[in-house]
């Protein structure tokens, strides 16, 4: 492994939903999981379905004698496709594994509530006692918080109904940003197509406009940008206010900020394996352009990208 | 589980055909390599495709130009029907024939049958 590298797998990519069978068996039922390797360093963004499959193969390289890095888990919210994997995720129940799980503050003194309460008898057969590993559950105060030679930074999102936190992680000049569970058209559609809106109908233009740029300055120049992009345009329309963006504008912003890959994440469950590979041919097309470098694709569960 | 899969070979001569099975593969510029492709840019062993379980997976040995697929360069991924693998100059397709893809075959009723 090239020292200089991020690797960056998709365990999960699915959004709201798994989605199991054929349909979806080539971009991946399982919800929202991604993990960032680093020599020892060993980052995980969220615990949708799709730790489980992580979960595996790290309990067989414990059982291959590999001794287990510590467990760097961030929580881009508590939306239940992002945390109903925990308690199949194997290595929790490894006596010895250190693991230390992050979410945002906003979510103020309720992170260790809500996963202690996705455990709860009424929903699970066990609790969360029941992990061997030695848990720590962190809100992050700090700005940047470093792993290894990771560097890694974060800020809240307000376009998703209960907020969701993206997350920048940088090692030397390159740079991968997960920006999941964010409605982008929110801050680029025109003023009439969101006034009448109860959540966020009283931000205005320019408050809009100022989380735009914010959003832009986070995710500037990056190599990988993971991002939403569950709806093709014409879906759009009638999901206004769910919180996810369309494929064209998240292709745009990513553009304008001179971001190099984007990968499309939190697929629509409806979507099937044949609409997003034609995606890939109509955005593909559009988005592809020959004076920019600019590549996207479908973020595929099972697959291992060098950043 | 495939029925079969296959890597078609392009870029050295004729379009080449592969069946894969349970053996790994591997493409480089050496003759060790299951698949020589002697062109530019391609490191001597240069990536590899194998079987995993129930997933064939292609993978890059630290390559100097990086294996891509579809586009995308990869240092690791599951294989699917029509998947294009980029080595250099050379690009192999990925095909997998399911039982789902097999042409329905009418079985005459048996004469015989009491
Ligand atoms: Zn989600
Ligand atoms: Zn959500």
């Amino acid at each position: 492994m090239s020292s200089n590298q991020l690797h960056v797998t998709f365990w999960g990519t699915r959004g709201s939903l798994p989605t199991p069978g054929r349909m979806t068996e080539k971009y991946g039922g399982n919800t929202p999981c991604v993990s960032i390797e680093h020599q020892d360093s060993l980052v995980i963004i969220d615990a949708g379905t799709g730790i489980r499959l992580l979960g595996i193969e790290l309990a067989k390289a414990v059982n291959a004698g590999k001794h287990l890095k510590k467990i760097h888990l961030f929580l881009s919210h508590t939306h239940w496709d992002h945390i109903q994997g925990l308690p199949f995720f194997e290595p929790a129940f490894i006596p010895g594994v250190q693991m230390h799980i992050y979410g945002s503050p906003a979510r103020e003194k309720v992170l260790e509530n809500i996963l202690e309460g996705q455990m709860d008898t009424h929903y699970f057969p066990i609790d969360m006692s029941m992990f061997n590993a030695t848990l720590e559950i962190h809100e992050i105060n700090a700005k940047a918080i470093e792993i290894g030679d990771l560097r890694l930074d974060w800020q809240e999102q307000i376009f998703h109904p209960g907020g969701c936190a993206r997350y920048r992680i940088r090692l030397g000049d390159r740079t991968m940003v997960y920006a999941s569970d964010i409605e982008l058209d929110q801050m680029t559609d025109p003023p009439e197509n969101f006034q009448a809106d109860p959540q966020w109908g009283h931000l205005d233009l320019e408050e809009r406009a100022r989380l735009l740029a914010e959003f832009k300055d986070f995710i500037r120049g990056a190599d990988l940008l993971i991002g939403d992009g569950q709806y093709s345009e014409t879906e759009y329309t009638n999901r206004r206010g769910w919180g996810h963006s369309s494929i064209p504008t998240v292709a745009e912003i990513a553009i304008e900020s001179e971001v190099k890959q984007l990968a499309v994440f939190h697929h629509e469950p409806r979507t099937s394996d044949s609409q997003i590979d034609d995606y890939g041919r109509t955005y593909g097309r559009r988005f592809r352009t020959k004076e920019t470098s600019f590549n996207l694709f479908w973020a595929r569960e099972g697959m291992t990208i060098a950043v | 589980m495939y029925e079969t899969a296959f890597l078609e070979v392009r870029g050295v001569g004729a379009i080449q055909g592969i069946e894969l099975g349970s053996e790994e593969i591997t493409i480089g510029r050496s003759p060790e390599a299951t698949i020589q492709l002697p062109l530019k840019n391609i490191s001597r062993i240069h990536a590899r495709v194998y079987r995993m379980d129930e997933e064939y997976l292609v993978e890059d040995l630290d390559s100097t130009n990086g294996t891509y697929l579809n586009n995308v360069r990869i240092v690791r991924s599951v294989l699917r029907d029509n998947d294009q693998i980029e080595i250099g100059e050379a690009r192999l397709l990925f095909l997998e024939k399911k039982l789902r893809d097999m042409p329905t075959v009418n079985v005459p009723p048996k004469a015989t049958d009491s």
